[in-house]
């Protein structure tokens, strides 16, 4: 039942967002985005749970600081989670049974905004490529089942994102917005196994914004 | 909603309902696990023979007031015994003949051991479902009440194979030198699958390779 109300939530979210009305600004102030977010895990995340993310969300807001920039916040969320009867082996033995591995990482961050060849004017009415860079705080919350035991850890890092992205307009008025993301958590916390990680990941973020 | 928006609506929909969960555990058997742990300064190509305890012995894990020999049941000792002896025999190990000479390499015995766990959970997206606004206060007062809250109890079983090496016990220390152990562990359902208990058995010798190192 929790994951139908998760499920209801977010796509719910994003619906909203969808049909979220807008005007055609003649010069941009503000944008909001709400982006559905699809993650790859490399690093320690992919060594951990070895599969594609399809559960994720992105809220941000974008405030023109100049023509061609604009800074903001980003909040987030991805899921990575597998179930596999992979044995482990230890020093001196093996453990196998069906084991479950999920991976929660909540973004917060900081970003910046330089739209190439465009201004805020333009926002909305011709296709927007952008290069973007954020900073902030990960929260990474880490759960593994093996049998009936469960262990969980979870920790704050540290970590920068760049970012690729182009705002297109559309049809209706609002301005779709399709986005590739690093994130990169820096190394750090006391994760499962008494070890520091830093579960990297990419993003493939698509939403849609609205300004004024 | 003009036809774009609701295109777009609508295949954010079918994503995120994409976005699932791997499935649900569907039996109690998904959750068994085996552990073994071994000496690893040991020859076991060195070990030639053999004598297993014939009876499977309880051991109560849940202490004073826990479950006691009687309530559990040695319907399955016979075949847990046949299945440990046919992995013992398929590594190349020899029963031997005369046990009661104690001149056996090594000796394996079979203990079980349950262990009940008993708790409560919570379903907090119930408790924000459920919190009212109460008539008088001020907005955001309101009247908590208490979540979902579900009690479980569940046993927990083990199987455990030891092999012990009696011919070098320390009697000064009272310590027998361990060589291998092979613990098989899963969810009490109360059916009595004991192909749970010998698929178990099978996979500790399956994943101790060095056991048939001869």
């Amino acid at each position: 039942m929790q994951r139908l109300w998760r499920k209801l939530l977010v796509t719910t979210g994003v619906a909203l967002g969808a049909a979220w009305p807008v005007e055609r600004a003649a010069a941009q102030e503000y944008l909001g985005g709400l982006s559905y977010s699809f993650a790859m895990p490399t690093g320690d995340t992919r060594e951990f749970t070895d599969n594609e993310s399809w559960l994720g969300l992105n809220f941000e807001g974008q405030w023109f600081v100049r023509p061609n920039a604009s800074a903001g916040i980003l909040f987030g969320w991805n899921e990575f989670h597998e179930r596999t009867d992979e044995a482990i082996e230890l020093n001196n033995g093996t453990i196998s049974g069906g084991q479950y591995r999920h991976l929660n990482v909540f973004p917060m961050l900081v970003t910046g905004r330089y739209y190439l060849n465009n201004s805020a004017t333009a926002i909305g009415t011709t296709v927007a490529p952008y290069v973007g860079a954020s900073t902030g705080m990960y929260y990474v919350r880490q759960l593994f089942d093996l049998g009936t035991t469960e262990f969980t850890e979870d920790g704050w890092l540290f970590g920068l994102s760049p970012e690729l992205g182009v705002l297109i307009p559309l049809r209706s008025g609002s301005i779709g917005m399709l986005s590739a993301r690093y994130n990169y958590p820096f190394n750090g916390s006391d994760f499962l196994g008494n070890q520091a990680k830093s579960f990297q990941y990419w993003t493939i973020n698509l939403g849609v914004s609205y300004g004024r | 909603m003009n036809l774009t928006l609701r295109h777009a609506a609508l295949a954010a929909t079918a994503l995120t309902l994409a976005a699932c969960y791997p499935d649900d555990l569907t039996n109690a058997e998904e959750l068994d696990t085996v552990t073994t742990l071994f000496d690893k300064t040991r020859d076991f190509g060195a070990i030639g023979t053999y004598v297993l305890i014939d009876s499977v012995m309880f051991i109560d894990g849940d202490g004073e007031g826990g479950d006691d020999e009687s309530s559990i049941s040695h319907a399955f000792d016979a075949q847990i015994l046949a299945t440990v002896r046919r992995n013992l025999n398929e590594a190349g190990y020899v029963e031997s003949p005369n046990p009661a000479a104690g001149t056996q390499d090594i000796t394996v015995l079979a203990t079980t051991t349950t262990a009940t766990t008993i708790g409560v959970a919570y379903d907090w997206w119930y408790y924000w479902g459920y919190y009212p606004y109460w008539p008088g206060y001020a907005p955001g007062w309101g009247y908590g009440y208490p979540p979902v809250s579900v009690a479980y109890a569940y046993t927990t079983g083990t199987v455990m194979l030891t092999m012990i090496d009696a011919q070098n016990a320390n009697v000064a220390s009272e310590q027998i030198p361990v060589l291998w152990i092979g613990a098989v562990n899963g969810v009490a359902t109360g059916t009595g699958e004991v192909a749970r208990v010998t698929n178990g058995i099978d996979q500790a010798f399956a994943q101790s390779p060095y056991l048939r190192a001869r």
